[in-house]
């Protein structure tokens, strides 16, 4: 599908930078309110006969993701440290039409309430950025249930004692439980947890056109090739290019968005396939390139009018990088599981997820039970400490159909000094400045990743578990939750954009994606992403039909 | 487009990458083309229909299969290959069943090292070399590595299991063991007979022994789905 074609003179009414979970939301509400958009994305368009399970191409060939071959990164853990070249992606996306939202794993849990006034709640937290989100929770649930909808997810309604209220159910029926689910729900209940049916944004039956799942258990890292994973490319961005209005330009890599005379944003500067410099005119702009790449664009954008780089007075661009920890702890039972099976996850649950004073340190999350990756991956990663290599290693490899695991989903705190910056040296492939990260967790992510872990070990022992392991909690040297680098506040001296996206500093400039993020949640982020993505799209279409922009 | 031309066009591998015939509860899918029409139902006909030909130009038989025969090595010297093999052989031994040595990992190094982790492994030859001379200097008695016995074997990879060579090493030997036979390892999908993995794209529930006999999920009291 084509679609529409603008010319680069032709001024649309927005450009939406970045087509992937944020991104394809907004480029098909504004089409189908009647504006002209361009959606502009580095990578290229996949098919679902691109899709391969092909872990080596997925995960260290850059298949579907940024490639540190062409645009590297810089790693140091703290502002006084050198930043070095990291050996791979420490920030990962993906880099192709749908962006992450083509190989996540699809959990799509709604934040609680609780992650939108924690600071309220529990009062500062000295030496970090802890703060409020400007909006709460009932004014984002009416685009939590359009994502639902729209998007299309899977659940069980009632579910979870501690699921917040929605105003609608469930569009389908959750996915149908997996040998790890049934354990884990056995465990967690022998020990008085609430284990439930986990939401995913996964098709467990045709919708909308789009096939129900075929359970082939390649969904993390990977493409959907029976288009049930509720990606972006399969749902609202074929539907914004069936409006007529909307052009989906890929392999076009948005480098500058110049600020001009008057204050405001004219379009973007962007490469295209064959690397030559072209500039697309457009009334509006709108960033939904993720959590590493927003705010490096924004810092990319500095110019005589904006020093410190587009949308920056704050000085808060790139700033708060926050992940979501998280820990592994692996089981092994008598009988098969055979995880490699369907979605990779079936049962959750959330006993944990309020921040509790008495732990110690701040933090909460969920746990979920899943082997995760696929063989490749699980034999790289899962081996006990006392089975690294040699036959014990081998008969740990056999036990693969009998093992399962429970991940850790957990906050992150905002710390001012995490951040994506522009490293002073080092270009990518296009001679722009590249990407240079810096990260140290907080004491209390790490904290919370082991004390899930411990209660996960719990869970597994009381599932009957002959034996449980866990893989060390360290300090992070890669993520794909790209959060928080350009947080919405009501102060601007202490945030980049409102509560309704439009950037502080200027008028016609919007951002919507992970970086919007005040805080991290407990894991999962994308069903808020794709949230706020809806609810910025109606206040942006409210305003420029007003002329407010 | 997955695999980067670089890593596949050097040797010319590409093949239909699904053609390991497995079985599952008495069904046995052998390709890809075989999967999709037999998941034709479930995908639903019209989307079928409509994709059918761009399916079958990427994935079907008109696709060379993988040449039979004994895959080349170009990376890697016979020497090197030999000590690679040896100490692949002590990650994964052949105790009994197939192991590194017979899924053909040095294949998969030998491929990906001269495609897309070539600048992770340049160093690697010299390495190897450093590995094999260390150990004869210590072991003078014994020609080579590879010609040690394997108890001595072990031992030896005992002193540099830490170091980043070792891991390194290890790394190609898991993913050559369990990726795609397509890269040259996992040679007749033994890597996969040894973990139980079936290369299947459609499974039905149950999928193990613990969900066969689920009553349904229990909503907590006083809930109504």
């Amino acid at each position: 599908m084509t679609g529409r074609r603008y010319a680069d003179s032709h001024e649309v009414d927005f450009v939406v930078v970045g087509s992937g979970a944020s991104g394809g939301v907004i480029a098909r509400e504004l089409s189908r309110a009647g504006f002209s958009v361009v959606l502009m994305e580095q990578g290229s368009r996949h098919d679902p006969a691109d899709f391969k399970h092909d872990e080596f191409a997925n995960y260290f060939a850059s298949a579907l993701t940024n490639d540190p071959k062409i645009a590297p990164q810089t790693f140091r853990k703290t502002p006084a440290d050198e930043a070095k070249l990291a050996p791979g992606n420490f920030l990962t996306y993906a880099r192709t039409v749908g962006g992450s939202s083509v190989h996540f794993t699809a959990n799509f849990w709604r934040f609680h309430p609780v992650d939108f006034k924690e600071r309220s709640l529990l009062g500062p937290i000295s030496g970090t950025a802890f703060a409020d989100w400007p909006i709460d929770y009932a004014e984002l649930e009416p685009y939590y249930t359009k994502v639902d909808w729209e998007i299309g997810v899977s659940g069980l309604d009632g579910a979870s004692p501690f699921e917040p209220p929605h105003s609608k159910p469930y569009p389908m029926p959750p996915l149908p439980v997996k040998s790890s689910g049934v354990l884990f729900e056995r465990g967690a209940r022998k020990l008085g947890y609430h284990p439930f049916p986990a939401p995913m944004a996964i098709a467990s039956q045709p919708y909308r056109g789009r096939s129900g799942c075929l359970h082939c258990g390649f969904c993390m890292g990977f493409g959907c090739e029976a288009r049930a994973k509720s990606s972006t490319l399969f749902t609202v961005i074929p539907e914004a290019q069936a409006t007529g209005r909307c052009e989906l330009r890929t392999e076009s890599y948005v480098y500058e968005v110049p600020l001009s005379p008057r204050g405001r944003v004219t379009g973007v500067a962007y490469f295209d396939a064959q690397r030559a410099q072209r500039f697309q005119k457009a009334k509006a702009v709108v960033l939904a390139a993720n959590g590493a790449e927003t705010p490096r664009l924004l810092l990319s954008s500095a110019g005589p009018r904006c020093p410190d780089g587009l949308a920056n007075s704050s000085g808060m661009v790139g700033k708060h990088l926050m992940f979501n920890s998280g820990g592994i702890t692996f089981g092994v039972f008598e009988h098969e599981l055979n995880e490699y099976k369907s979605v990779q996850v079936t049962r959750i649950a959330h006993d944990w997820y309020d921040a509790d004073p008495k732990r110690g340190f701040y933090g909460g999350g969920g746990l979920d039970a899943r082997i995760g990756p696929n063989p490749g991956i699980w034999g790289l990663i899962s081996a006990p400490p006392d089975a690294k290599w040699g036959k014990a290693f081998k008969s740990h490899l056999a036990d693969f159909p009998r093992t399962t695991g429970c991940f850790g989903h957990t906050t992150s705190l905002a710390l001012e000094a995490n951040s994506v910056s522009l490293d002073p040296e080092l270009k990518d492939a296009w001679g722009r400045p590249a990407m240079r990260v810096t990260y140290k967790d907080h004491p209390d992510d790490l904290a919370t990743a082991r004390f899930l872990q411990d209660r996960a070990t719990e869970i597994l022992d009381a599932a009957g578990a002959r034996k449980v392991w866990q893989v060390p909690v360290e300090e992070a040297d890669f993520s794909v939750h790209l959060l928080g680098t350009c947080r919405m506040g009501d102060d601007p001296k202490r945030s980049v954009i409102d509560r309704f996206h439009r950037s502080h500093d200027v008028k016609n400039l919007f951002l919507c994606d992970g970086s919007s993020f005040v805080t991290s949640g407990r894991g999962q982020p994308t069903m808020t992403i794709q949230a706020l993505a809806f609810r910025a799209a109606d206040h942006i279409a409210r305003f420029a039909r007003r002329g407010e922009i | 487009m997955t695999v980067p031309p670089a890593t596949l066009g050097v040797a010319g591998i590409v093949r239909e990458p699904h053609t390991v015939a497995t079985s599952a509860g008495g069904r046995s899918v052998t390709t890809r083309r075989e999967f999709l029409s037999k998941s034709g139902g479930i995908l639903g006909g019209a989307w079928l229909a409509s994709h059918w030909p761009e399916i079958a130009r990427a994935h079907g038989e008109a696709r060379a299969q993988l040449a039979s025969g004994t895959p080349t090595l170009s990376f890697f010297t016979a020497g090197e290959a030999e000590t690679f093999t040896a100490i692949a052989a002590q990650i994964v031994p052949s105790d009994g069943s197939p192991g590194a040595r017979e899924a053909g990992v040095v294949y998969f190094a030998d491929l990906v090292c001269r495609g897309a982790l070539a600048e992770e492994a340049k160093t690697l030859k010299h390495d190897l070399g450093a590995f094999e001379s260390d150990f004869r200097k210590r072991y003078p008695v014994f020609a080579s590595f590879a010609t040690a016995h394997a108890p001595l074997q072990e031992a030896h990879l005992h002193t540099v299991e830490q170091g980043e060579f070792f891991g390194f090493v290890h790394f190609l030997t898991v993913l050559g063991l369990l990726t795609l036979p397509e890269y040259g390892g996992n040679r007749d999908g033994v890597g996969w007979k040894l973990i139980g993995f079936d290369d299947a794209h459609v499974f039905q529930p149950p999928f193990g022994h613990y969900d066969r006999d689920y009553p349904g999920f229990e909503l907590p009291a006083g809930k109504q789905s």
